[in-house]
């Protein structure tokens, strides 16, 4: 067995067994000075080298959106520090690096210095297969001492679709290019072979082949350095040290985790779906210990499916990680130690962790939705202790556009759109939630310049604005999303679809009384008059506008129209088709009738709520025209919605009995049948406590007291 | 100087900062004397005259016989930055593509966390979205659209344009600023637009003025364009109101000769010339300026320039006797698309503020600042939290009855009581442990600062020497630089100073750019390359006559003007590109493209190795560009005679316990102003001045040479 692969099962077993990565913190002790300045100079490496790379790098996604980040790792694997971007590869990276020593690439494939190993099996490591992986080992001395990592999004991959998250697929063969573990660079040179091999496979090699480069020269710059400082502050120091910085961690987690949140068991339920037949459910149960143990037990998910929805292992640690990040651990090292000091169950066999490598992973919304149903059970436990500004109302899962073909410029291309940096926000305890400036992957969001997107494709921009009221009403409302609106121009050969799918649901739930984010959705018009309607200097359509119901491309143009709710496959499209695209947004904070009426004339005025919710919703009297607030009427306005609610509630006691009877005649629609049905069969720990609760009869399943005919195929 | 001073030549260099008016007086000899004068906001020629009173008082001259001999004045404001940040410019209103009338609200999501540190990067529940400088309700759209190809591929719909000027004068807007996508590429539509404006202004008997995106930032991406624009609009009214005021006063004194402003670029330009956007940064580049200065004359051509303050540590570098411009630079929060020279700023400084994180038990220094009010602990003006100057203290490095020449007294021994209490106690270790823990770890954040601007940059840090200047850089230069391999490091005395002498050795100089839609094909042929030769000489021709034109108003003869060629290259479908300075000035053979292409490879082999390369993908240029240089007097640093390595009797103060190598150990002391040049300060020692303080480690030492520099071997 290889001494490294030895090392990953000990570290393993130390943490299995005594629950901690070391056992003291020597050098720490003995010198807290030095161990900090290592640390910082560590820090800098993967700084240092993620902007290195985001120069090199070619991929829209990494250069518009900061898709890329850096990391330093331990020998046997376990992430020491990390840069900023795209956080959720704390520990996929992690992954790689242990897959390759369990799989004894030590004895079997070789490990040299300047070796460079690329995954973009999300199987292996990373979330997706447009997340590609690169690795390097670090030798000192002779001694494997660490590995430099480095990811970027590579929005093609020469899968069924253009754009590398191919919605249709039902496989993970339908993914394109999946190389596992594959040494792309000896003694520093890139294989060319193997270049020869992407570049006739994928439809934008030059993004694959570019980010390349860009990683490695940003592995390269870690081990430099990383081998400048073994040599200053000497091996042994180097080696310890590496992984006291993760026990440390370990050590602060708990103590953050007691200080600022409230011991208790909270849950929280986030839906997710697959287009409109098939509904994905995320639980979580969230266990704050008093001496402040975290557990994470997600028991309850749904089963993996033949579609592109299911989410791996490391995918789901990834992105959970990325949100545990951002809203408890920000101020903490950015090392596996926060993974490690938190106990989190993500069972085998479901959509998060499914049982073997057949099934698609593309779209992360499952992951996502740990992330946010995360965010619900932190801003109550938070909130119970105090800390209300902290609170953050579940986000959003982000979607995008995909399209390929032949380009402006004559080009192959594949690509896709993301803007999806674009969300709104869940609101925050204190304030709204932010518009258009949110994506849970990767905390310093960037959406990119509509000049440079279309630089990249062959679209042009009729309208990209915030969408009015998509956030959730509250008294402090959850962000908008972006809504764009676009046509295809300057080719006739393109294919374009859209990835990130949902049911008609929402996903993003307001908390305190609040209203959840709207759902996303889109719309195409082909065929259409456009170019006649701008040839005799007709209005255009530039948003959904006033009337949602009725919306502006529908309104304003002539043409073959259809609105779709979730993912669908890339379809052919010409020139002057119409395209329209919402993108997530966050749940509201507390009751819209305690909304400040100032604020909501402050969005009036900014044309992020529409006048036609500022009563209904808020209870608001605005003059239209002068947007003048009358507090009085507004008085009025609330204390009869206040009654309305009183009229229409009844007890809690009598709505559960109604529910009860509902579930117990099998009056569900189709999809929450197939859901329950499905989570009830997996999971007996879930299925125990559903019975129980519901006074449910041994053995109950929808299905078998369910009148199949019950109509409601799709929600 | 001395009282002869009426017959020679000055150049003079104004500083308007936020607090004071700092002024800079240098003669052919290139000896320098300093004033000073409060700002005065409301009235910044007040400010201004009474700096130069204050320095040529000194000169034994009235400001009228001063004035009347300057050959250049050069002036540098923070007036726009400072209007931003306090957001009380003026009101434009903004038309805008339709559909993108929601842009500044949305700010291509990175402007609610851009210029955050790590920690609040990452925690996102403290982003937050800036108040646009033009509300919602005076922003309209008018439908139009040029391709990325440069196609009006939907016309311009002139009667929007007509209506959102009406709605606009009629809402009483101070300007109207107009930004349309890809305008940069073809400016039909906001030239068209621009003339309806001014028809409806005309008509309805105003006169606003009217901004085009595409005059103030003529560069791809719409938000940096219109951000800078609406800065323009919004801050260029002050500009000029302040400028003419104070040259009203200049001419009243006589001054006949050209007022120049610093730009953030890095080059002086006339005052008429020079847009209000292009000087919104132009406060911390003279000591770039200053860096290129002392390269030249020492013949080094890589200088990496540190500027230690109260707050923050900034760092620039000059490589190849050229200072780095970032042309998607960000200031007070904002994206813009205009050249900023490049200098990157963390919170360090001699009021950073160490404490004792209480996760982790770790020691933490900065970013936050205890500022100048309170200050320090051992101001003893009411600051409680220890900071990198009571560190300094309790080390023996700072001398409490010499700091700022004895103007602050500092108590030694409050700081020594708040470094126990908040730091050494709780951690277990001593207060000098502790002061000196703070001290290695402010230290190593700014040298992983300057290693970072290097390393990130793909350049290599043995290329470069460093400059140290500002107050608390000389007490941690010795540590920041300790394991950097530089060539050199300089410390430049009276480092107050530095900025203001920096800026007075700027260039004149402005920067053109024009975008182009050039894909290069992968091997392309000779045909192909000539083709795209010819274009790019199409664009560089109209840029030179551009720049000649407004050189010539500005007073310079072609002879006295330098230009150099740029092309923004990169490889096929990258989005980063490198600015060459191409080889030739037109393509005229194959070869004369190869040259361009290669000169561009080895620019890229440089910063990312050339493993990097990727010829294969094509090339692409979609932005050329100009840089016009004016040949403009310079002061020039004198050689002194050198003196012997041993400084003399008067230079010694005695000794002090001061804290090395893991001890207080006797420390010689010594007057900055007795020593001379030639003279050797072998550590450990700590030379004393009234603006800042020395300090030499043991095993090293300081060489003062015939400019009275400060090496530390």
């Amino acid at each position: 067995m290889g001494k490294l692969k030895e090392a990953v099962i000990a570290k393993e077993k130390s943490l299995k067994e005594r629950s901690c990565y070391e056992d003291a913190l020597l050098f720490k002790e003995q010198d807290p000075i030095q161990f900090e300045v290592l640390y910082t100079k560590l820090v800098h490496s993967v700084l240092n080298a993620r902007e290195v790379a985001a120069l090199v790098s070619a991929s829209p996604v990494v250069r518009e959106m900061g898709e890329c980040v850096f990391g330093l790792y331990t020998a046997e694997g376990d992430a020491i520090c990390l840069s900023v971007g795209l956080m959720l590869h704390i520990h996929t990276m992690s992954r790689m690096i242990k897959w390759m020593l369990m799989n004894d690439y030590e004895e079997k494939v070789g490990i040299r210095e300047g070796d460079y190993f690329f995954n973009n099996d999300p199987y292996i490591g990373g979330t997706h297969s447009p997340d590609q992986l690169i690795v390097t080992p670090i030798f000192c001395e002779g001694e494997l001492v660490g590995w430099a990592g480095g990811v970027t999004h590579v929005p093609e991959t020469g899968a069924v679709e253009p754009g590398g998250l191919p919605a249709s697929a039902t496989s993970r063969f339908h993914e394109g290019l999946i190389l596992p573990c594959v040494r792309i660079a000896e003694n520093e040179e890139i294989k060319k072979d193997l270049e020869v091999f992407v570049s006739r496979n994928v439809r934008t090699p030059e993004w694959w082949l570019l980010d390349n480069r860009a990683k490695i020269a940003g592995c390269r710059m870690i081990r430099d350095e990383v081998k400048k400082l073994v040599a200053e502050y000497g091996l042994d120091y180097y080696a310890a040290t590496s992984h006291e910085y993760i026990e440390d961690t370990m050590r602060a987690t708990k103590t953050k985790a007691k200080s600022v949140l409230f011991p208790g068991r909270y849950r929280a339920v986030a839906i997710s779906g697959v287009g409109r037949r098939l509904l994905i459910h995320v639980p979580l149960e969230m266990t704050v210990g008093r001496d402040g143990q975290l557990s994470c037990d997600f028991e309850g998910l749904s089963s993996p499916g033949a579609h592109a929805q299911n989410n791996t292992l490391p995918a789901t640690e990834g992105v959970f990680m990325c949100a545990a990040i951002q809203h408890l651990f920000y101020d903490s090292r950015y090392n596996s130690g926060s993974l490690y000091a938190m106990k989190l169950n993500i069972p085998e066999g479901t959509v998060c962790n499914p049982p073997n490598i057949f099934y698609a992973t593309g779209l992360l919304s499952p992951s996502i939705a740990t992330g946010i149903v995360w965010n619900d059970c932190l801003s109550r436990a938070y909130y119970a202790k105090g800390y209300r500004e902290e609170v953050f109302a579940p986000n959003v899962v982000t979607v995008g556009m995909h399209c390929g073909g032949i380009d402006q410029y004559g080009r192959m291309f594949g690509a896709f759109n993301m803007e999806a940096s674009s969300c709104g926000t869940g609101a925050r305890g204190v304030l709204d939630g932010l518009d258009t400036a949110y994506a849970l992957w990767n905390p310093e969001a960037d959406m990119g310049d509509a000049e440079v997107w279309e630089q990249i494709l062959p679209i042009v921009w009729l309208g990209r604005g915030i969408q009015p009221d998509s956030g959730g009403f509250g008294k402090f409302r959850g962000g908008n999303g972006i809504e764009s609106l676009y046509f295809v121009a300057n080719t006739n050969q393109a294919e374009m679809g859209s990835f990130g799918g949902r049911l008609p649901i929402f996903t993003s739930a307001g908390i305190m009384g609040a209203y959840p984010g709207s759902r996303t959705y889109r719309n195409i018009v082909q065929d259409t008059d456009l170019k006649a309607r701008i040839a005799d200097r007709l209005p255009l359509p530039h948003y959904e506008g006033e009337m949602p119901d009725k919306p502006e491309i529908v309104r304003l143009l002539n043409g073959k129209a259809e609105l779709m709710v979730g993912r669908y496959a890339a379809r052919p499209v010409k020139e002057y088709d119409v395209y329209y695209q919402t993108n997530g947004s966050g749940g509201g904070f507390g009751d819209p009738i305690e909304r400040d009426p100032q604020l909501v004339r402050q969005d009036v005025a900014n044309k992020v709520t529409l006048l036609s919710t500022v009563e209904r919703v808020y209870g608001v009297a605005l003059d239209s025209t002068t947007l003048e607030v009358d507090l009085e009427k507004t008085g009025a306005l609330r204390a009869a919605i206040r009654q309305s609610r009183l009229k229409r509630g009844i007890p809690a006691k009598q709505y559960i009995a109604q529910e009860r009877e509902r579930l117990l005649s099998g009056d569900l629609t189709k999809v929450a049948r197939d859901l329950y049905d499905d989570i009830l069969k997996i999971s007996p720990k879930f299925a125990g406590e559903f019975r129980e609760f519901w006074d449910l009869p041994e053995g109950y399943l929808p299905s078998d007291v369910s009148d199949q005919k019950t109509p409601g195929g799709s929600v | 100087m001395d009282e002869s001073a009426t017959e020679r030549q000055f150049f003079c260099y104004i500083d308007t900062g936020g607090t004071f008016t700092d002024s800079f007086v240098v003669d052919e000899n290139g000896r320098y004397i300093i004033g000073k004068a409060p700002s005065t906001p409301g009235n910044i020629a007040e400010g201004f005259f009474n700096s130069i009173e204050s320095a040529v008082a000194r000169l034994g001259i009235s400001p009228g016989s001063f004035l009347s001999q300057l050959r250049i004045l050069g002036y540098g404001t923070t007036l726009v930055l400072n209007a931003l940040l306090t957001r009380t410019g003026k009101q434009p209103g903004l038309i805008i593509t339709r559909g993108f009338e929601g842009l500044l609200l949305m700010e291509r999501a990175k402007q609610t966390w851009t210029e955050y540190e790590r920690i609040d990067r990452m925690h996102v529940v403290t982003h937050r979205h800036l108040d646009p400088l033009v509300p919602r309700g005076l922003i309209h759209g008018v439908t139009e659209r040029i391709d990325c190809l440069g196609q009006p591929i939907i016309p311009l719909y002139e009667h929007e344009v007509r209506e959102a000027a009406r709605a606009l004068i009629a809402k009483g807007v101070d300007a109207i600023v107009i930004s349309f996508l890809w305008s940069f590429l073809q400016d039909a539509h906001e030239r068209r637009a621009g003339a309806l404006v001014r028809e409806e202004l005309a008509a309805a008997g105003k006169d606003l003025p009217v901004y085009l995106s595409v005059d103030v930032s003529p560069v791809m991406r719409e938000l940096s364009r219109t951000n800078a624009t609406v800065i323009e609009a919004y801050t260029a009214p002050l500009l000029k109101n302040a400028i003419e005021g104070v040259q009203r006063r200049l001419g009243e004194f006589g001054f006949r000769s050209s007022l120049q402003l610093m730009q953030s670029s890095g080059g002086l330009a006339s005052a008429e010339h020079v847009k209000a956007v292009e000087t919104v940064q132009s406060g911390p580049v003279g000591g770039l300026m200053g860096g290129r200065f002392i390269g030249e004359l020492y013949g080094i051509p890589n200088i990496i320039t540190t500027d230690a303050g109260g707050t923050s540590f900034d760092v620039g570098l000059v490589t190849s006797g050229s200072i780095n411009i970032n042309r998607e630079p960000v200031c007070a929060r904002m994206i813009l698309g205009v050249p900023v020279a490049e200098i990157i700023s963390i919170g360090a400084g001699g009021g950073t503020i160490a404490g004792i994180d209480q996760l982790t038990g770790r020691l933490e220094v900065g970013p936050a600042s205890a500022g100048a009010v309170p200050g320090p602990v051992c101001y003893d003006a009411g600051g409680t939290q220890p900071t990198v100057t009571d560190a300094d203290l309790a080390l023996g490095y700072l001398n409490p009855d010499y700091f700022i020449g004895g103007r602050i007294r500092l108590n030694k021994a409050k700081a020594e009581e708040a470094i126990r209490k908040q730091i050494a106690e709780p951690i277990g270790l001593s207060v000098v442990e502790a002061a000196a823990g703070i001290k290695r770890i402010i230290d190593a954040k700014m040298r992983n600062t300057i290693y970072g601007l290097v390393a990130a940059r793909g350049l290599e840090i043995s290329d470069y020497s460093l400059l140290s200047f500002g107050g608390a850089g000389p007490p941690h230069v010795a540590g920041y630089t300790a394991d950097l391999p530089l060539r050199g490091v300089m410390m430049f005395p009276y480092s107050a100073a530095f900025s203001a002498f920096g800026a007075a050795t700027a260039d004149h100089e402005h920067h053109y750019t024009k975008a182009l839609n050039m894909v290069v094909p992968p091997f392309a042929a000779d045909e192909k390359k000539l083709e795209l030769g010819e274009q790019l000489n199409r664009v560089w021709a109209n840029l030179e006559q551009q720049a000649l034109r407004q050189m010539e108003l500005e007073g310079f003869d072609t002879d006295r003007i330098t230009l150099r060629f740029l092309a923004m290259v990169r490889y096929g479908r990258q989005l980063n590109d490198l600015v060459v300075t191409s080889p030739v000035r037109r393509v005229a053979t194959t070869g004369d493209w190869d040259a361009l292409i290669s000169a561009f490879e080895k620019l890229y082999d440089d910063r990312y190795a050339r493993a990097a390369r990727y010829p294969e993908a094509g090339f692409e240029i979609f932005e050329v560009g100009l840089i016009a240089t004016g040949e403009k007097v310079k002061p020039k640093l004198e050689p002194r005679p050198l003196a012997g390595r041993e400084p003399r009797a008067a230079a010694r103060k005695g000794t002090r316990p001061a804290y090395f190598d893991g001890q207080m150990m006797p420390t010689a002391i010594y007057e900055l102003g007795a020593l001379e040049p030639g003279n050797v300060v072998p550590g450990p020692a700590i030379v004393e001045d009234p603006t800042t303080t020395f300090v030499v480690p043991p095993a090293r030492h300081v060489e003062i040479d015939q400019y009275f520099t400060l090496w530390l071997k």
